[in-house]
């Protein structure tokens, strides 16, 4: 197969990218909800929790992450435990770090499009007999699912493209932990210009892709109901 | 009013059920459907079993991964090609600066070879416990040379001039590589330091120092012998007395945590055998006097 460190690090890009998105989503829709519907006390506390990744250097949210998920750190002792294998300086970790550094955007979009849904159609349902649960999963996140959908495109964009933060948790293996913003960094360093326009192409692929995709998913068909918005 | 009744929350009629006429449920939809449609939760599945999937891929036993000094690339590259086709294993190598590849180690970096350019990194790992008291050996050694890039004319001047001539000079950087310690020992011992400092640049490791003048943003540089010798860009313009900075030797070891012992230690024994079979003097290394 040719050019064999482009394609590694284009499948290490795309797993981290992934697994930080999927493990974001669901943090992001809970949090988008609470900060957004819920009257819990505390909420400009879970706001600044939140927005941190957004605010801080990469590098320093890759610090934060560093101290957590080493083998005798709070998280990195329990996962440690449930898999007997180190998170540090594997994709695992560089998933972990797209995910936290991608959780801000996404619970932004996520509030956004929840807020915008029709309150009256949520209390309908729950007048209706739906519990908050089933209210939230069948009348709330289908309206919002452009908003949704959004978060998850921009959630992946960024961690696609994480460098600061992938390059503190994981290193920068070639092989193993080398994604592509990684993989065109070193290639700039050592001055091989061809590998480097290599990567510039292979992302610029990728960001065609993604925002092609999401403009596929969003557009708006023509409705049979002018009023319904989904 | 109107446009509530018109709304439809299922693709089809809303019916009243048997069951309680007064609460409408949706004609094939049962209760139990809501809770999948919550996309937490089909999503906290997959990423759950993403994460299992990398952390639980256990490495496979012709797997090994070689921590190596940046200056080493040229050499060791073709070599571990050679062993991993005689010995059938999957030997990969990570180049970088010494110091930052050592401090990988000690985070928990799944290196199981160490090779490093100089002895202070290897001695932080020993301090910590981290390196096979067993596998360890210093195969290498090399010489700091000036570098300039190749159409630059041929001045003739000694090295303090050269240096206080040039607009920018190229510098490993000492905190990450052992290639930038020796560079500023011995800009140090020419009294030269203090007044070179503005005008340094530094590279994370000898193989980016060496990029910068072979791209021309610095016109000169100090890297090692061996990593001029790849380049056509570049050329020596001095080499600077072995007498200003400490011996460069590059020490070896397997580290003690590592799952692939025994491929390490046949890499090593392998390395070995090329220094003797003199397969590293053509890149410009030489070898250490044993006592």
């Amino acid at each position: 197969m040719p050019f064999p460190e482009e394609i590694q690090a284009l499948r290490l890009s795309l797993q981290a990218a992934t697994l930080g998105t999927l493990l974001g989503l669901p943090v992001a829709l809970v949090v988008g909800w609470l900060l957004v519907k819920s009257s819990i006390p505390g909420k400009a506390v879970l706001d600044t929790l939140v927005s941190f990744p957004l605010v801080l250097p990469p590098v320093i949210t890759g610090y934060f992450l560093l101290i957590l998920l080493a083998r005798n750190g709070p998280v990195g002792s329990i996962l440690y435990k449930l898999f007997g294998a180190d998170v540090l300086f594997t994709w695992a970790a560089i998933g972990l770090a797209a995910g936290v550094i991608s959780l801000p955007l996404m619970v932004r979009a996520i509030e956004v499009a929840i807020s915008n849904v029709d309150p009256r159609l949520e209390l309908a349902a729950r007048s209706l007999g739906a519990g908050p649960f089933r209210t939230f999963a069948t009348v709330t996140v289908p309206l919002a699912y452009r908003g949704i959908i959004a978060a998850i495109f921009l959630g992946f964009a960024r961690g696609l493209g994480e460098f600061g933060a992938t390059i503190v948790v994981a290193g920068n293996i070639p092989g193993s932990t080398q994604t592509i913003p990684l993989a065109a960094f070193t290639s700039l360093q050592s001055g091989d210009d061809s590998a480097a326009l290599r990567f510039v192409g292979l992302s610029l692929s990728l960001a065609l892709v993604t925002l092609s995709l999401h403009h596929l998913l969003i557009r708006r068909r023509t409705s049979r109901h002018p009023w319904v918005t989904y | 009013m109107e446009a509530l009744h018109k709304l439809q929350l299922c693709d089809h009629p809303v019916t009243r059920s048997e069951v309680n006429p007064k609460t409408p449920t949706c004609k094939a939809l049962p209760r139990v459907c809501s809770w999948l449609t919550i996309p937490a939760l089909p999503v906290l599945i997959i990423s759950a079993s993403l994460l299992f999937f990398a952390l639980g891929c256990s490495n496979d036993d012709d797997d090994m991964l070689v921590f190596s000094a940046a200056s080493l690339r040229d050499a060791l590259t073709p070599l571990t090609e050679t062993f991993n086709s005689e010995h059938n294993k999957n030997v990969r190598i990570s180049f970088g600066g010494s110091i930052t590849l050592s401090q990988q180690l000690i985070r928990g970096a799944p290196g199981d070879l160490f090779i490093a350019a100089g002895k202070a990194p290897m001695v932080s790992l020993n301090e910590k416990g981290l390196l096979d008291p067993n596998h360890q050996s210093t195969f290498l050694t090399n010489e700091l040379v000036l570098v300039v890039a190749d159409h630059k004319l041929d001045a003739r001047e000694p090295l303090a001039e050269a240096l206080m001539n040039s607009t920018r000079i190229a510098l490993a950087d000492p905190r990450l590589a052992p290639a930038g310690q020796y560079a500023r020992e011995s800009l140090v011992n020419l009294g030269l330091w203090d007044e070179l400092r503005s005008k340094i640049v530094f590279g994370g490791d000898v193989r980016n120092t060496l990029a910068y003048v072979e791209t021309g943003s610095s016109d000169a540089g100090i890297v090692y012998r061996s990593d001029a010798l790849t380049s056509d860009r570049v050329r020596i313009a001095q080499v600077i007395p072995q007498a200003l900075y400490s011996p460069i030797t590059y020490p070896a070891a397997v580290i003690k945590s590592s799952g692939n012992r025994e491929t390490a230690v046949e890499f090593l024994v392998f390395l070995q055998q090329q220094v003797d079979a003199g397969q590293f003097q053509q890149f410009g290394f030489g070898i250490p006097k044993h006592p």
